[in-house]
C-alpha cells in the first residue's frame, strides 16, 4: 500500500564503534535516515558520512555539499565544498553533557546506476560549547553508480551512542 | 504497516494557546507535527510566537531554558535570522492572519521528548502568508536544555487580544523503530 514509511535497518550504539553503517537501499524509491542522540568519544569532532555501494563506504573525493548553518548564539554561517571524502555537515560536536546531534535525511536516486546519489538533511545539535546549532542544506556523490546504503563515523574518534535508522519511503 | 504511526489530530476552536496533550511517550524517540492552515480569529498580521513544551505533570515550561535558531526566507523583503539562547519558548518563523488573509502551515519534528536524560530538539520548517508580509518561509531549530519528560506542546501567542481560528488541523505522528 503506497503512502508509507517502512523501515529498512537500524542501529543503536550501546558501546563505542568507529562507525555505523545502514544498508538495504534496492529501489527507486526515496529514502529517509533519521538519527537522534549521536555522540562521539573525543571533543570537538563533527559527524560526517558516506554513501555506501555494495555495503562499502565509497571514500573518493566527489562529495560536494552546500548548508546554511543555523546558530542560536551567533551570526548564521554558509558552508560549502567540493571533492571532499565526506559530507561534512555537522558542526563539531562534544563530549560533555547533551552535546548530542538529531537529523533527517532524505536520499534520492540511491539505487539508480547512471545517476548521481542526493541528499538533503536537517540537522539539530548542540556543539562543544553547548551551542544548538543545525545545518540545513543537502550533498551529492558525483559519480554514476547505484549506491545501497549510508555511513555515519566522527571525525576523529569514534560514535558513542546513538540510533540511526533507515526508512524507504513509498 | 508504516512506521508513521498517527497518534493524534486536533482541530483547533478559537482559543491564544492550542495545547495538545499526552502524545509524547515511551513508545516514540521521534515524532512529527504537522500543522496545516492556522489562522487568527481576528483581522491581523500576526507574528506567532511560537511552541511551549508541556512535561509529564502536564505543566507548560515557560523557564527561559530554551534556545532556537530561525532563518525567515521573506519573499517580499531580505531574508533574516533570529536566535535567542534563553527564550521562553520555541520561535519557528510563523505568521498567520484572519481567513482569507494568510494561515501558517508547518512541519516540525521533536527528537527524544519524552526521555527525562536527554534534552528535547526540534527541527522546523515553515510556510506562513499574511497581509503585511506576503510569504515568509522559516527553516528552524530549538532545543529545551532541560532533562525533563515531555508528554505535549502548546502552541501560543502571548497577545490575549490575537486568538487562534478554529478549524486549523494539528496531526501527530510517532517515528517508530523496530530494533
Amino acid at each position: 500500500m503506497a503512502g508509507k514509511l517502512v523501515q529498512v535497518a537500524t542501529n543503536t550504539v550501546s558501546s563505542a564503534v568507529a562507525s555505523v553503517t545502514l544498508t538495504g537501499i534496492d529501489s527507486d524509491d526515496v529514502y529517509m535516515c533519521v538519527i537522534s542522540n549521536v555522540g562521539g568519544s573525543v571533543d570537538n569532532q563533527a559527524v560526517r558520512s558516506r554513501f555506501t555501494v555494495s555495503g562499502t563506504a565509497d571514500s573518493s573525493s566527489n562529495y560536494d555539499r552546500a548548508q546554511k548553518v543555523l546558530r542560536s548564539n551567533t551570526t548564521f554561517s554558509n558552508s560549502s565544498g567540493t571533492g571532499d571524502p565526506a559530507t561534512y555537515n555537522f558542526t563539531a560536536g562534544g563530549t560533555g553533557t547533551q552535546e548530542n546531534a538529531n537529523a533527517i535525511y532524505f536520499m534520492y536516486n540511491f539505487n539508480n546506476a547512471s545517476e548521481y546519489s542526493f541528499c538533503t538533511w536537517e540537522i539539530v545539535e548542540r556543539d562543544n560549547n553547548g551551542n544548538c546549532n543545525g545545518s540545513q542544506g543537502g550533498g551529492v556523490l558525483t559519480v554514476a553508480q547505484a549506491c545501497d546504503g549510508i555511513q555515519f563515523f566522527m571525525n576523529s574518534g569514534n560514535i558513542t551512542s546513538g540510533t540511526f535508522t533507515l526508512y524507504k519511503v513509498i | 504497516m508504516s512506521a508513521l504511526r498517527l497518534i493524534n489530530e486536533t482541530t483547533t476552536t478559537v482559543a491564544n494557546t492550542i495545547s495538545i496533550t499526552d502524545v509524547f511517550s515511551a513508545d516514540f524517540d521521534i515524532y512529527k507535527i504537522v500543522i496545516s492552515g492556522l489562522n487568527q480569529d481576528t483581522n491581523v498580521a500576526n507574528e506567532i510566537n511560537g511552541i511551549r513544551l508541556i512535561n509529564s505533570s502536564g505543566n507548560v515550561i515557560t523557564a527561559s531554558d530554551y534556545d532556537y535558531a530561525v532563518l525567515g526566507m521573506n519573499s517580499g523583503s531580505s531574508f533574516d535570522e533570529t536566535r535567542s539562547t534563553s527564550a521562553s519558548n520555541i520561535f519557528m518563523g510563523q505568521r498567520a492572519d484572519q481567513v482569507g488573509d494568510g494561515s501558517n502551515n508547518t512541519v516540525f519534528y521533536i527528537f527524544n521528548p519524552f526521555d527525562s536524560s536527554s534534552y528535547t530538539f526540534t527541527l522546523s520548517q515553515s510556510a506562513s502568508s499574511d497581509s503585511a508580509f506576503d510569504n515568509i518561509n522559516a527553516k528552524g531549530i530549538g532545543v529545551l536544555h532541560q532533562t525533563s519528560s515531555i508528554t505535549g506542546f502548546q502552541i501560543y501567542d502571548s497577545d490575549s487580544a490575537r486568538p487562534f481560528e478554529s478549524g486549523s488541523k494539528i496531526i501527530t505522528y510517532g517515528l517508530r523503530v523496530d530494533s
